[in-house]
């Protein structure tokens, strides 16, 4: 698992860039780390709708409006991407 | 005749000088309770439609249409926002009455765009433009009076702050112009400050762009201020607050290439050149939005 998850570290980036058109932006610009919210990135809760919806297409994880783990999950591209595959695990178990 | 003829000569009363010269004291607590009855006024009008005219609403309307059914409800709001004007004018608080402003809008669906320099706006437009939704916050959803109404009015969910609350209001207030009903949105996110203007955020412009609807901006000004941001409700100024709102010419998404923050950007300096302010340093960055 620890392999994976550079590779959906950079499929998240391509797809924070195409979901969202950012122009002046490549994929490879985006520091993993960095906030995606506010100072990082300058998106913001229009964007992160955005974003939650083009994920749960992609990847089949459900990000709820009202979760209370938003803000940490969003925080940059390395927790996303972690929230993803731990959710995505967890539903592989209950099958 | 002759009656007609002196009152012309007349020069218009001013509001009671020299009343204030000997008790200014006792006019000015008077004026407080009068501003104090008028939020008990809007609290217990809240209260009687919900309980009065709610359940007659629900009976009329339940089968009609959703869209045609907030319409209804709204009409509501926009006879107990007059009222509240009428009051307030009529004591002498804030002077506006939202019968005399020009009420030609765009057809369809569109966005109604406000600076927000007092606690009186969304009354005032939504009296002088009646089918409207706002936004809201989500405890006023769950407030006992106010929530029925609003919820009735199929006003938008603003959130709690949550990092996807901006999204849902885009989306809820796109549904909406989509289907003709327009929303107000005051894009500074909060009231103004005192004779200033906040930066713009986008997401007023982001449902018109989406839509492609057009944004119908509406300029309002209290001269003295009264009930802004930052000063208490009881602090009246001496002389009448002239209060007025003043819709400019549409705006096309098209004209901005359908792009909200050009849109939102040039909203903002039409803005700030109509109330006499200096352009921000930072115009229109995608971080402030």
């Amino acid at each position: 698992m620890g392999e994976r998850e550079p590779e959906i570290e950079s499929e998240l980036k391509k797809l924070i860039v195409d979901v969202l058109a950012l122009e002046d932006v490549k994929p490879e610009d985006i520091d993993s780390e960095a906030a995606i919210f506010g100072a990082g990135l300058g998106l913001d809760s229009i964007d992160a709708l955005e974003l939650a919806l083009a994920i749960s297409k992609r990847y089949g994880v459900k990000i709820k409006s009202d979760d209370e783990r938003n803000r940490e999950i969003f925080a940059s591209v390395r927790n996303l991407a972690t929230f993803i595959t731990r959710e995505r695990a967890s539903k592989e178990a209950a099958k | 005749m002759p009656k007609s003829k002196s009152s012309q000569l007349e020069p218009p009363a001013p509001q009671a000088p020299a009343v204030r010269r000997w008790f200014p004291d006792i006019i000015k607590w008077v004026r407080v309770g009068l501003a104090g009855l008028a939020f008990l006024g809007f609290s217990v009008g809240a209260a009687l439609i919900a309980v009065l005219v709610m359940p007659w609403w629900w009976l009329l309307h339940a089968r009609k249409p959703r869209f045609e059914r907030a319409g209804a409800c709204q009409w509501w709001i926009k006879a107990g926002c007059t009222l509240l004007h009428d009051y307030m004018r009529w004591c002498g608080l804030i002077n506006f009455d939202p019968r005399l402003v020009d009420r030609t809008v765009p057809s369809g669906g569109f966005v109604i765009v406000a600076n927000h320099p007092t606690l009186v706006d969304v009354c005032a437009v939504a009296g002088i433009y009646g089918k409207l939704t706002c936004v809201a916050k989500t405890a006023l959803f769950k407030s006992p009076f106010i929530g029925i109404i609003i919820r009735a009015c199929d006003y938008l969910d603003g959130g709690a702050g949550d990092p996807f609350s901006g999204g849902l209001v885009v989306r809820q207030g796109v549904e909406r112009v989509t289907n003709g009903m327009p929303v107000l949105i005051f894009p500074e996110g909060t009231r103004s400050p005192e004779g200033g203007l906040r930066a713009f955020k986008r997401g007023a412009f982001e449902i018109a762009c989406r839509a492609n609807v057009p944004v119908l901006p509406v300029l309002i000004t209290c001269d003295p201020p009264a009930l802004g941001k930052g000063r208490p409700w009881y602090d009246i100024p001496r002389h009448v607050s002239q209060f007025k709102v003043t819709p400019l010419a549409p705006l096309a998404p098209v004209d901005f290439g359908r792009n909200p923050v050009t849109m939102s950007g040039a909203c903002e300096d039409l803005f700030r050149r109509r109330l006499g302010l200096a352009p921000p340093i930072t115009a229109g960055s995608r971080a402030n939005a």
